[in-house]
């Protein structure tokens, strides 16, 4: 008698949900949100309103494009500071170049994606061939980048043409543009990093490069890559924001680089070891925005906001190193 | 005596002379609020969005709001102050959240003049009267602008600097956080200063971010390549008190040393004064956002506005700092607070 179904479903639907729940590094922070989101709910009535939640969705874009990019870096076992002199970059590029014609708005934002991913390429060619640590390095090109952005633009100026901005953050059947934007940007990133030969590489030049160089990997190249992915979504995320300022302004990054890389470290990725995913670090840029945004519902003190978000991510971070202690026992 | 005061008052009416183009150029003339659609019925929500705690100037600024807000119990029933952490993004979601809340009034000193405005336009929009000080936001449409003149600060600064050395020396300018508006301003209206004076040479510049460890670093480094260097412009608290403190431990001449004037700044000056040192300091007051709050108060009782009003600078010079230096207070108490003795202690008070 022939089976009527091959059986390759080795694993039960509820193996298989223990599987993920013991393997997927982004788990206690997809749980911190889940139960700040339910004790916000219940605590601040204004919060749950549709408005509201709409809004933290819209707040999250820019650190959750800049924590994408950050997570590319840091799964190539490097981190990259320059997101945030990238960002300033993008703003001071945007509000300067910008005409308001749909060619010129364009052909802009197209040169300033390419720019971000230029510098990327630079930065990991910088990495990986003059083999430098990527802190260090990362945190002088930041500088310089900055310094950059304050010649073009000593005082934040210009404009953003009008249309842009409302293209840019405009909504699409109720839905934002921007949290479309970054939910596809998250789905294609998760797509490349998990489910692609790239992904393997980058992950194990993350863990290891030595072996991962034995292993027959182009390490530069992989490194290289991953670091032009990075410049380039950090571009994305200033032209984002630059459409929500409707300006430029050589700071506007300043802040991004560290957020960046807690968002990514709050969502489950580790350093130096392949370990982490995008979603994760969407879950992590999430939480630390919609905590800003509790506690101005909620009108808590700005003094135990701080500590109140520094806890919480204390606790993220933690819970990623206790689960994997856990795992290494069992 | 006779000739200090004879110089005080030389120095004011050069300001007023100065003050006249600086007004006549501010962009879109001035104009009467119609603050009839702002006027409601009490009790009212109030809101401060605000850029960081980053010092002892901010602290005091969200004390100054909240001592204002509760002496109106019959006009205000909730206050709310949200704290960008020096992030324009955050401080954009931020004054979101206070338009989703519904809130009466948002005061706003924004993390960047351009960057904050469509946010604001935003809240003008749904009905908010909304305005703005100390780090003013550019846009048009805001409600009320609440201005203190940094041109004229720095050019004061500047002015008795140059009177103070007879019109001729060789000084250092260290100036505040690059890119912000009121480092660029402060330092445009000495350099006006300094070009009417020849015999006064800049041999150097330098960003100091207005940090005391930077400015006494910069003025160290200074004072080492000009070892015949007669004064120093700076226009910030911590950072002239850095330069100050240079001086002191350089040895030798008390050249003069300009700043805004913290509490520390001040202690030493009137150490040194005996030792024949002068200078001057001028700052904009941290209550700014006290008085921010009840321009607003006066727009939801349907009461007249201007469009802009005016902060007015705050003097100490060689005549009034005596009173003014508080010896037992911590160095970043300012001077100029009207915070009551009680939240002085409290904050700045060494127990």
């Amino acid at each position: 008698m022939k089976a009527k179904r091959p059986a390759v479903r080795v694993h039960s639907r509820g193996e298989r949900f223990r599987r993920w729940l013991r393997r997927d590094p982004a788990v206690p922070i997809y749980l911190i949100v889940l139960v700040t989101l339910a004790v916000a709910s219940l605590v601040a009535p204004t919060f749950r309103q549709p408005v509201n939640l709409v809004n933290v969705l819209v707040q999250s874009v820019a650190l959750g494009l800049a924590g994408t990019a950050q997570t590319f870096a840091i799964l190539a076992g490097d981190v990259d500071l320059t997101v945030g002199g990238i960002i300033s970059l993008a703003t001071v590029a945007a509000a300067k170049a910008m005409a308001d014609t749909p060619q010129s708005m364009f052909l802009v934002s197209a040169l300033i994606l390419l720019g971000g991913g230029v510098l990327g390429l630079i930065n990991g060619f910088i990495i990986s061939r003059v083999k430098v640590e990527s802190m260090i390095i990362t945190l002088a090109i930041n500088a310089a980048l900055f310094g950059v952005a304050l010649h073009f633009m000593p005082y934040p100026s210009g404009m953003v043409p009008y249309r842009f901005m409302t293209a840019v953050t405009g909504q699409v059947g109720g839905v934002p543009l921007p949290v479309l934007g970054w939910g596809i940007i998250v789905v294609a990133s998760w797509y490349v990093l998990n489910r692609t030969r790239f992904g393997v590489h980058l992950r194990a030049v993350g863990a290891d490069p030595e072996v991962a160089f034995r292993a027959g990997i182009k390490v530069e190249r992989v490194k290289m890559a991953a670091h032009t992915a990075t410049g380039l979504l950090a571009a994305l995320a200033g032209l984002f924001l630059a459409a929500r300022m409707g300006s430029g302004d050589a700071t506007a990054g300043g802040t991004f680089g560290l957020d960046s890389m807690t968002a990514t470290i709050a969502g489950g990725a580790n350093f130096s070891s392949g370990v982490g995913n995008v979603t994760g670090t969407a879950a992590g840029a999430f939480l630390i925005v919609v905590l800003g945004n509790i506690f101005n519902q909620m009108g808590i003190s700005t003094y135990y906001q701080t500590l109140f978000k520094g806890a919480l991510l204390v606790m993220a971070v933690a819970g990623g190193a206790i689960r994997k202690r856990w795992q290494e026992k069992k | 005596m006779r000739r200090t005061m004879v110089r005080v008052w030389a120095v004011l009416l050069v300001l007023a002379l100065l003050s006249i183009p600086a007004l006549a150029a501010a962009p879109g003339a001035n104009y009467t609020v119609d603050a009839s659609k702002y006027k409601k019925a009490p009790p009212y929500v109030v809101a401060l969005s605000n850029i960081s705690l980053v010092n002892d100037f901010r602290v005091a600024t969200v004390e100054e709001f909240k001592a204002e807000a509760a002496k109106h119990p019959d006009l205000i029933k909730a206050v709310y102050v949200t704290d960008a952490g020096g992030s324009i993004a955050k401080q954009i979601a931020d004054i979101e959240d206070l338009i989703a809340k519904k809130v009466d009034l948002i005061l706003v000193t924004a993390t960047s003049p351009t960057a904050i405005s469509p946010v604001v336009e935003k809240a003008v929009a749904a009905g908010i009267p909304v305005v703005t000080f100390d780090n003013v936001v550019e846009t048009d449409k805001v409600t009320v602008k609440l201005v203190a003149d940094q041109e004229e600060l720095g050019a004061a600064l500047a002015e008795f600097l140059c009177k103070e050395l007879g019109g001729k020396g060789k000084i250092v300018a260290l100036c505040g956080i690059p890119g912000t508006y009121s480092a660029i301003h402060r330092w445009e209206g000495a350099q006006k200063v300094f070009a009417r004076y020849p015999g006064i040479k800049i041999v150097g510049q330098a960003w100091v971010d207005w940090a005391y460890d930077k400015g006494k670093r910069a003025a160290e480094n200074f004072l080492a390549a000009h070892p015949d260097l007669d004064g120093i412009w700076t226009d910030g608290g911590p950072s002239g008190f850095g330069a100050l403190q240079a001086v002191v431990e350089r040895g030798g001449r008390l050249i003069p040393v300009t700043g805004t004037g913290t509490n520390g700044f001040l202690k030493l000056w009137t150490q040194l004064k005996p030792k024949g040192f002068r200078t001057l300091a001028v700052h904009e007051p941290p209550s700014d956002s006290a008085v921010a709050l009840r321009l607003g108060l006066k727009l939801l009782q349907g009461q007249p506005v201007k469009h802009i009003e005016t902060m007015p600078l705050f003097y100490i010079t060689q005549e009034n700092v005596d009173q003014l230096v508080r010896p037992d207070l911590s160095d970043g108490f300012w001077a100029s607070t009207t915070l009551p003795e009680e939240t002085i202690q409290r904050i700045w008070g060494k127990k």
